[in-house]
């Protein structure tokens, strides 16, 4: 067993001591193992009635015929777990398996008809909130908007407020421009309208610009020490925190 | 033994007339090479058969769902990943042992066979090897062993290329480190 040119060669720079050694496998097996092994494990398979894959018997090598007789052992224990499964289920637990086709749960008529349509509606909409795996910088988006939301229902009150402020004589100009801006979002339906004409840039930037110990508290919150990814993998892969960030 | 491509395979899996012809010739075509590095991950035969056995009934059930845009043996190697780090997992929690007590018991696996000598530098290399965090070793045997291209190893393993040879750099430099020391 040697080492192809391309291993051999990055081998030999990270270390020369390594790249002189030949390959050897200390696990090979005695000469003819593999041929005569197929009974062996033949016998092995049908002793073992049931579908336990675990054994107590540690050999080192090989059984005779293991490899030749692989595909076969594993079709009869598929076989065995197709049968003989319910088999058991009808002998031993008539009751059990009189009700194992009984759902007892319903769903709304035409639920699972209409439930792609649906999803891809919501899905154009906008609608689906995202979990899990999906979590990315979006949630960050998502916290940003609602922040906006937020900020943008503030400056509806001080934007009655600015109306009251005119109606008492004060002149309209020496309002600052971004609230003169927000006076057009007059309800709920104007502001969620608002919001969708956001970017993700938009977002991000906002995001990026108001950031505060909230955010921060919110997200170290979701962060359990076991799920960080190794110190050395940050020395190794600068990309890491992305990837975690995004897969969390 | 020249196997037919895997294209042939899957069809000839997929139609239910010769769905166990078609699994029969994967597990022929795949088995030795899965073997080897579910062996080299558990050390033990027996608990090499049990890890190649779940896998391949895991095979049989799932290889409907297969998507033909990823290669088969990669997504074989993946199932067979998972089966080792699950199993190694699994036999850890059983012996109620830390991971690193969890490595010792590997260590004294190898040193429990037969064939053990401690004086040969191959049974060295082996124990260096055992002393590895089990995902470096992974590394190390799929790289060393299998001579597995880093694009492959990467959908396997899940892991960016550059970050795998940078863990097989430091597999290396350990395992030099302990049979120089040892």
């Amino acid at each position: 067993m040697d080492h192809s040119i391309e291993i051999l060669l990055e081998l030999k720079q990270i270390s020369p001591f390594l790249s002189e050694m030949k390959k050897v496998n200390v696990f090979s097996v005695p000469p003819g193992y593999f041929t005569n092994l197929d009974q062996q494990i033949l016998e092995n398979t049908l002793t073992h009635s049931t579908l336990s894959l675990t054994s107590e018997t540690h050999n080192r090598d090989v059984p005779a015929g293991y490899f030749e007789n692989l595909a076969g052992n594993i079709l009869e224990k598929i076989k065995k777990l197709q049968v003989t499964e319910p088999d058991e289920l009808i002998e031993q637990y008539p009751l059990l398996y009189s009700l194992r086709k009984e759902n007892i749960f319903t769903v709304p008529e035409n639920y699972f008809e209409k439930l792609p349509e649906e999803v891809l509606g919501a899905l154009n909409q906008g609608k689906v909130r995202t979990i899990g795996k999906t979590r990315s910088l979006w949630n960050y988006a998502v916290a940003a908007t609602v922040t906006g939301l937020i900020a943008i229902s503030s400056l509806l009150v001080t934007n009655t407020s600015s109306d009251n402020a005119a109606q008492n004589g004060m002149a309209k100009n020496t309002v600052p421009e971004y609230i003169q801006d927000s006076y057009q979002y007059k309800n709920e339906e104007a502001i969620n309208e608002g919001i969708k004409e956001l970017s993700s840039d938009d977002i991000i930037k906002y995001l990026e610009a108001t950031a505060n110990d909230t955010d921060n508290e919110a997200f170290a919150s979701g962060v359990t020490e076991k799920g960080l990814p190794d110190q050395e993998e940050y020395l190794k892969n600068e990309k890491t925190l992305d990837t975690y960030l995004n897969q969390n | 033994m020249v196997h037919p491509n895997d294209q042939e395979l899957l069809a000839t899996f997929k139609n239910a007339a010769t769905k166990e012809q078609g699994f029969t010739s994967i597990v022929k075509k795949f088995q030795e090479k899965l073997y080897w590095h579910i062996r080299r991950m558990v050390i033990d035969h027996e608990d090499a058969n049990d890890v190649l056995q779940n896998l391949f009934i895991k095979v049989w059930n799932g290889l409907d769902n297969f998507r033909e845009a990823s290669q088969l043996y990669t997504w074989l190697y993946r199932i067979a990943t998972n089966e080792c780090l699950t199993f190694l997992e699994q036999k850890k929690r059983k012996q109620v042992i830390s991971i690193s007590d969890g490595e010792n018991g590997l260590t004294n696996q190898l040193k429990a066979d037969t064939n053990f000598d401690a004086g040969k530098l191959e049974w060295k290399l082996q124990l260096g090897i055992q002393q590895l965090p089990e995902k470096q070793r992974l590394v190390f045997n799929l790289r060393y062993y299998d001579e597995m291209p880093y694009d492959e190893m990467s959908k396997i393993l899940d892991t960016s290329a550059g970050a795998l040879k940078a863990s097989y750099h430091h597999a290396a430099k350990k395992i030099e480190e302990y049979i120089l020391n040892n």
